[in-house]
């Protein structure tokens, strides 16, 4: 009885002969040239017997066979390999889940095995016994194509076994090949996978189902920060077009990044959650530094002698500047950096207001570049202002009506240099503000050195000291 | 297998015994033809994608093509040619073939004949 019988082999001598001797002999053949079209052919004519070559390309003829024996609907499929890599190493039957092979050779040595196969009364699909080794006697070819082979297999095991999926497509999307990688990633099987088209699957973009991927991804119509999703798993697509004179087929890589995706996320949410106590501790130092300083207004209330209660007004004043920095902290995107010139702003404001008193007028001049320093810059610098500013306002002026303070930041080449100056009557002659030995003037000294600056003092229309600092690296 | 170097020199041989090699391969002369054409079709272009190949260091596509031409010739018991090709596959493993290798043109010589056997015997 005539078989539907399935050749494919992309040498068309092959084809062309088989097909004359099959349908001399009562059978039904249809042809296919390698394993893809092999796959689009057994939609239209399911066939009794597949004969195939083994070396072809896009699908070859082991992913055939894989495919074919992992499909229900091709079960009774009685599979004949016809190669010429049978002659030269023993083809491994039970693992291709093939029935028989023949190895390429002369026309009439290859004319009556494959006769004698079809010939018998059973064509048995489960039998994979070894004994169905045709022809291997007539070598041909022999270590050029086991040399092939082994380079081919070389690299095939690496694809194998990477981690990242790939893919290979033909250029109108058709799958011709996936790794272990891609198939569990994608969540398919090889035979459902292989012949399919990659812009027919389905994968979730930006929360939408949607098809046609490969086309969105090649016309670039689709975001690079997509979220593309296939089941619970986040994706990486990347195709990447194979093109040279010889084939012009897309690799695709897939990669998982659902683990990736979700400790990013992680990490923002616990560095979230660090900001957030990071700024309830600043302000509360804050809160814990203005309540030390009220307790100390407080308590200075007691006190009889006026020079005592200048001293703890000095006191409050230093705590206040360095609670100011805790809150410039808290308010501060980074919660690392302050910006300084809003700082001096508030506290040149602040230190004004408690140490000017009387009818005396005051013009302020704040001229600060652009600066944000973190807390071991600011909090010596804003003590630092503090003296100088507060030292500025009771005594540049002493039997003046009105006067001017600047305070300027300028930020130069590698350093900053801050500067507090006057308008004023100028310092004594007989003080000289590096070896002062008043609390203010120690004070400077000590925290400019703990910031590595130098001071410099002008005493030119009042009085400009200068603290030049390294700027730190940024 | 080795080429003898009287092939190598590209001497003319006498056409090729086309009843003959149909007889031995137990075959129609007439079907044995026009699967020779059909051979001839693609081999011509196939030596040259070899050429390519060659050219482009590119040993995996040498040995594709190889293997196809192989393929092909051993069925249709086209020996000689077999034995070319398989000689210039070694070749080109051992980085000694370069694309104007004498065998390529050899190749092209011995396809040329059995083309021409294959119009010498209609007529």
């Amino acid at each position: 009885m005539g078989k539907m019988i399935l050749v494919v082999d992309n040498q068309p001598v092959i084809r062309e002969f088989l097909v004359n001797l099959l349908a001399r002999e009562g059978h039904t053949p249809v042809v296919a040239e390698d394993g893809l079209s092999a796959l689009s052919a057994m939609k239209d004519h399911l066939p009794d017997v597949l004969i195939t070559d083994l070396v072809m390309p896009n699908i070859d003829g082991a992913k055939l066979c894989r495919i074919v024996r992992g499909t229900p609907d091709y079960r009774n499929m009685f599979i004949i390999i016809l190669s010429a890599i049978a002659a030269e190493q023993e083809v491994d039957l039970k693992a291709l889940g093939a029935n028989a092979c023949i190895a390429k050779g002369p026309l009439n040595k290859m004319k009556d095995h494959v006769l004698a196969v079809l010939s018998r009364p059973v064509l048995d699909p489960s039998d994979f016994s070894q004994k169905n080794l045709f022809g291997t006697d007539e070598i041909f070819a022999r270590k050029i194509t086991r040399e092939l082979l082994s380079s081919k297999r070389h690299a095939e095991i690496i694809i194998e076994n990477m981690a990242e999926g790939i893919l290979e497509v033909t250029q109108t999307g058709d799958i011709i090949s996936a790794n272990r990688s891609v198939i569990s990633i994608l969540g398919e099987r090889e035979e459902t996978l292989l012949g399919q088209n990659l812009n027919e699957l389905v994968f979730r973009i930006n929360g939408v189902a949607s098809t046609g991927i490969l086309s969105r991804l090649q016309s670039g119509t689709l975001p690079a920060d997509a979220a593309i999703f296939r089941g619970e798993r986040q994706l990486g697509v990347k195709p990447l077009s194979v093109e040279d004179e010889h084939r012009a087929t897309t690799i695709v890589l897939v990669t998982d990044i659902t683990e990736q995706m979700r400790s990013q996320a992680e990490i923002k949410r616990s560095l979230s959650e660090k900001e957030v106590l990071l700024k309830e501790v600043h302000h509360r130092v804050k809160n814990n530094l203005a309540m030390v300083a009220s307790l100390i207004t407080l308590q200075s209330e007691y006190l009889k002698n006026r020079h005592d209660v200048e001293v703890f007004e000095q006191i409050r004043d230093r705590i206040s500047s360095i609670s100011l920095v805790h809150e410039q902290l808290y308010l501060s995107e980074d919660l690392t950096k302050v910006d300084f010139a809003a700082y001096v702003k508030q506290l040149t404001a602040n230190l004004l207001q408690s140490v000017l008193s009387g009818p005396k007028r005051i013009e302020l001049q704040i001229e600060v570049d652009e600066a944000r320093l973190d807390i071991n810059t600011a909090i010596p610098l804003g003590l630092i202002i503090a003296e100088l500013f507060t030292n500025a306002v009771k005594y540049a002026f002493k039997g003046r009506m009105h006067g001017a303070v600047t305070v300027r930041l300028e930020r130069r080449e590698s350093t900053y240099v801050l500067m507090v100056g006057d308008d004023g009557v100028g310092l004594p002659k007989d003080i000289n503000p590096r070896t002062a030995t008043t609390l203010g003037f120690q004070l400077v000294h000590a925290l400019a050195l703990q910031l590595n600056a130098r001071v410099t003092v002008k005493r030119h229309r009042g009085t400009t000291i200068a603290v030049h600092l390294p700027a730190p690296r940024t | 297998m080795s080429v003898e170097r009287g092939d190598l020199t590209g001497r003319s041989r006498s056409r090729m015994d086309i009843p003959g090699k149909a007889a031995e391969l137990e075959i129609e002369e007439e079907e044995y033809r026009s699967l020779l054409r059909l051979f001839l079709t693609n081999a011509a272009t196939e030596v040259e994608q070899i050429e390519a190949a060659i050219r482009a260091d590119d040993l995996m596509e040498v040995a594709r093509l190889a293997h196809s031409l192989k393929g092909a010739s051993a069925t249709l018991g086209l020996t000689e040619l077999l034995s070319i090709v398989e000689s210039m596959d070694a070749s080109a493993r051992a980085r000694t073939l370069s694309p104007t290798d004498a065998r390529l043109s050899l190749l092209k010589q011995r396809i040329g004949q059995i083309s021409e056997s294959i119009v010498a015997g209609r007529g």
